[in-house]
């Protein structure tokens, strides 16, 4: 594989401190999905939709296995686990988590995303647009169970649901991975 | 326009019968469940139909409490139903994870339901803590009780030997208690056994602990002290217990303790061998004449 330029360290989020003393570390949703948006559009265009979609999900994926090492860092069990999501993921402005079906044992979960940073008040579009999602729950399920797992949106804001729903399952082997 | 009682165009009528269907999905007890063929041809109506039809059956679903219903249609109506749908199995599921023990959920849902459910789990978290407190409690004293001390004297000796720290063992027993009872009555003696719980807890550092050990007897755990520190502390606590005045119906009186200090590691290896070791320079204590304050291994 050719050098890397920018291999991901948690670093490169940089010190905001130091570079935004004035501006701090917020901005408006609509400047974060107008870069997921664009780089979408542009992405889809050169390489097609399937290839984006993957690649969004691979991104996501990355971005919650860090997110988990980063900012939860621990959780000691399950109803641990699940409630430091519940306060972390709205007071960063992600999304509000809840639980429908719980039986991590059996590799299936059913979560709930309302007010989602990617697409809550998007317009109606007929498909699921949380991708990158669908991923960064993969990356926080992955690194708190160490298992793989497949995690796809069932409902969408863009189809009409006020609410995203998205069906957690275990793989049997990271082979099987998609 | 109206058409009075003249024939309709087909097409008006088409309509007509078309939102008749429409109305009874919604509406009727027993609603069409296909669409008449002639109408078929208005191709609309098959995925309106479809979509009322998916309405119909999810409202019909969550007004029979039954919440496992998957919806598979789209749009806004269906989609806030299916929202309601997530809120309830939400808290379905924090309404099992409190039952096993959580009482850190709380929900946001409902408004005043949602006041009143999370006031029940703070009345619940509570009451769980009050049997907490009363089941690792001496109820007389106030003092915690010896089925939590050696519930947490193995982890307490652990933490001790693994940050080096020492850990000091006071064990105390109240001199001449028996007299008390005998001069003064139960309730006397109930009473000095309450005021040593008081006074015990009222003059340790934030971390150290005082146990009921035994009828009259206490043990005092201090984190960290030297031996000499031990025993200053020990006899400042001596000092000071023996100038309360205790009062009651039955009248005034003082009272004293005789206590034995060992401390781990410097006198023994286990928390087993530092309570005997306690034990013994408290019998020493006694022996010299009580009210006073002696170290494992020591005379005096």
């Amino acid at each position: 594989m050719p050098s890397r330029k920018y291999q991901f360290a948690w670093d490169l989020l940089g010190d905001l401190s130091l570079g935004r003393p004035n501006l701090g570390p917020s901005m408006r949703v609509e400047v974060y999905r107008l870069m997921q948006f664009t780089l979408r559009a542009v992405l889809e265009e050169a390489m097609g939709t399937e290839a984006t979609d993957d690649l969004f999900r691979k991104a996501g994926r990355l971005a919650g296995e860090q997110f988990f090492r980063h900012v939860i860092r621990d959780a000691p069990d399950l109803p641990g686990f699940i409630k430091v999501l519940q306060e972390t993921l709205p007071a960063q402005g992600i999304g509000v988590l809840r639980v429908e079906e719980e039986k991590l044992a059996a590799g299936r979960m059913v979560l709930t995303v309302s007010e989602d940073l990617d697409c809550s008040g998007l317009p109606e579009q007929g498909d699921q647009v949380c991708i990158y999602d669908e991923g960064f729950l993969e990356g926080l399920l992955e690194a708190f169970t160490g298992q793989r797992f497949q995690v796809r949106e069932i409902d969408c804001w863009c189809t009409g649901d006020r609410t995203c729903r998205f069906l957690a399952t275990a793989l049997p082997s990271p082979e099987a991975a998609t | 326009m109206t058409y009075g009682k003249a024939p309709l165009p087909d097409g008006v009528r088409a309509c007509r019968e078309a939102f008749e269907i429409l109305r009874k999905v919604l509406e009727d007890p027993r609603p069409p469940e296909e669409i008449p063929r002639d109408l078929g041809a208005i191709e609309v109506l098959s995925s309106v139909f479809e979509e009322v039809w998916g309405i119909r059956r999810l409202a019909m679903s969550l007004a029979a409490g039954d919440l496992s219903l998957e919806a598979k249609g789209r749009g806004r109506v269906l989609g806030a139903l299916k929202g309601l749908q997530a809120a309830l199995r939400h808290l379905t599921w924090q309404t099992r994870a409190i039952a096993q023990g959580d009482l850190a959920q709380r929900v946001q849902f409902l408004g005043d339901f949602s006041e009143a459910f999370n006031g029940m789990v703070e009345q619940l978290a509570r009451l769980q803590q009050q049997l907490r407190d009363q089941a690792m409690r001496d109820a007389l004293t106030g003092v915690f009780n010896r089925r939590f001390l050696m519930e947490i004297l193995p982890r307490e000796t652990a933490i001790a030997f693994r940050e080096q720290r020492p850990l000091a063992f006071l064990l105390l027993d109240v001199d001449h208690f028996k007299n008390v009872n005998d001069r003064f009555g139960h309730q006397a003696g109930d009473q000095v056994l309450a005021r040593l719980g008081r006074f015990l807890t009222g003059h340790l550092r934030t971390g150290d602990l005082a146990f009921r050990y035994g009828g009259e007897e206490f043990l005092v755990l201090l984190h960290g002290p030297a031996a000499s520190e031990a025993l200053r502390i020990g006899d400042r606590l001596r000092l000071g217990f023996e100038a309360e005045e205790i009062t009651g119906e039955w009248g005034t009186l003082n009272a004293t303790f005789s206590m034995g200090v060992a401390l781990l590691p410097d006198d023994a290896r286990t928390a087993e061998e530092a309570l005997r070791k306690a034990d013994e320079a408290l019998y020493r204590a006694k022996a010299l004449g009580r009210n006073r304050v002696v170290r494992a291994g020591t005379s005096e």
